[in-house]
């Protein structure tokens, strides 16, 4: 059965969501035309996310939470952003409650994360397969550096660096998902940077890149 | 010429290549800098990498989204609880608790009438602050009336002295 409330126009078929959504609209669709929203969206959110907790899990259950808020709080959208953008930046914060939660939780100090997605799982795969595998593991480590340099950041920060590096936000986007001036966001990725570049160095990065 | 260049202008150049690519200090460095354009080249291609490996780690079969939109689809009819009605639950909750707090009590029942342990622990704390314990109970009647009928008989011998005097 589907609950119609007061939306007057429904989606085209095959229409992207964030762009027919308008805002006035917004308070009131349909569970079909919100499943296309979901449909649209939750690759992104989830990466987002499983970027943001590095838990499979965890990633998943704030997914659903991430709608769950969205639904709830369509009326709250006012559309000066897509609403591709407001749900990341739903996601976002749900991330750094769920990171909050999770520091101060006592059982995870005792055992620590069972989940923990192994991205170096995944890494494994992807340095291109043309290369020496002295080159393939030497991307690897570095890849490791920028992945443990990232962890290492605060939360906003990692967060500005995955949607910038990651989902390919533009800056003015990532302002809108984080509600940040521009200059801002730069000088998190700023920060960001520094501190991977760090990392790298420390892992003989440089030494690499002068020898070759 | 900068003799390469600084954190920020290297930033610039890896966040945001089309604003950068406008400022010439820049682009002149990198097309003179070859040590600039390897360090910026090669970032950008590790910073590309993190890009892809993230994206792949985040990549589910089609399964697993079709269970989350079904998940959150159901999740829905449950989820919005109006905001009002948790507000008059709330009104409700307090309004019951204030009834009965405000209730006046029922007529007071003997306590060890109407309940058997109350009747017990009644009697447990009596014998409690009895001196005596109850087992003794007699031989202490017994020592108690001989010693008043000892004070007696002394009481009278004395006050037949005193009168023979």
């Amino acid at each position: 059965m589907e609950t119609t409330l007061t939306r007057p126009k429904p989606l085209a078929a095959g229409a992207d969501p964030s762009i027919a959504l308008s805002p006035n609209a917004a308070a009131g669709i349909t569970r079909g035309e919100f499943d296309e929203i979901v449909l649209a969206h939750q690759r992104r959110i989830y990466r987002v996310l499983l970027g943001l907790v590095r838990d499979t899990d965890a990633a998943g259950t704030l997914t659903q939470e991430c709608f769950f808020r969205a639904y709830r709080n369509l009326k709250s959208f006012r559309g000066q952003s897509s609403i591709g953008t407001w749900l990341v930046r739903i996601a976002v914060n749900l991330a750094i409650d769920h990171a909050r939660s999770r520091r101060n939780s006592f059982w995870r100090r005792m055992f620590g994360g069972s989940n923990r997605e192994d991205v170096a799982a995944t890494a494994e795969a992807l340095p291109d397969p043309a290369a020496s595998p002295e080159q393939q593991l030497g991307a690897r480590e570095e890849l490791q550096a920028v992945w443990s340099a990232v962890d290492q950041l605060p939360p906003r920060q990692r967060a500005v660096f995955l949607l910038r590096f990651a989902e390919e936000m533009t800056l003015e986007e990532i302002a809108q998902a984080m509600t940040l001036e521009v200059g801002t966001v730069k000088a998190h990725l700023s920060r960001a940077l520094t501190a991977v570049r760090k990392r790298l160095k420390e892992t003989g990065y440089h030494a690499r890149t002068s020898e070759q | 010429m900068q003799e390469h260049l600084n954190n920020e202008q290297l930033t610039e150049y890896l966040t945001d290549p089309l604003a950068s690519g406008g400022d010439t200090t820049i682009r002149e460095h990198l097309a003179a800098c070859a040590a600039c354009r390897d360090e910026a080249g090669r970032l950008h291609s590790l910073l590309a990498l993190y890009g892809e490996v993230t994206r792949a780690a985040g990549a589910r079969p089609q399964a697993f989204w079709q269970w989350q939109r079904t998940t959150i689809l159901t999740g829905l009819e449950s989820r919005p609880v109006p905001r009002r009605l948790v507000w008059a639950a709330g009104v409700a909750m307090a309004a019951l608790a204030a009834t009965l707090l405000m209730e006046t009590p029922p007529p007071a029942v003997p306590p060890a009438a109407a309940d058997p342990d109350h009747a017990l622990l009644v009697d447990v704390e009596r014998s409690v602050r009895r001196q005596v314990p109850r087992a003794l109970e007699p031989a202490a009647l017994l020592t108690a009336e001989l010693s008043e009928a000892a004070d007696t008989t002394i009481k009278k011998q004395q006050t037949g002295k005193g009168e023979r005097r």
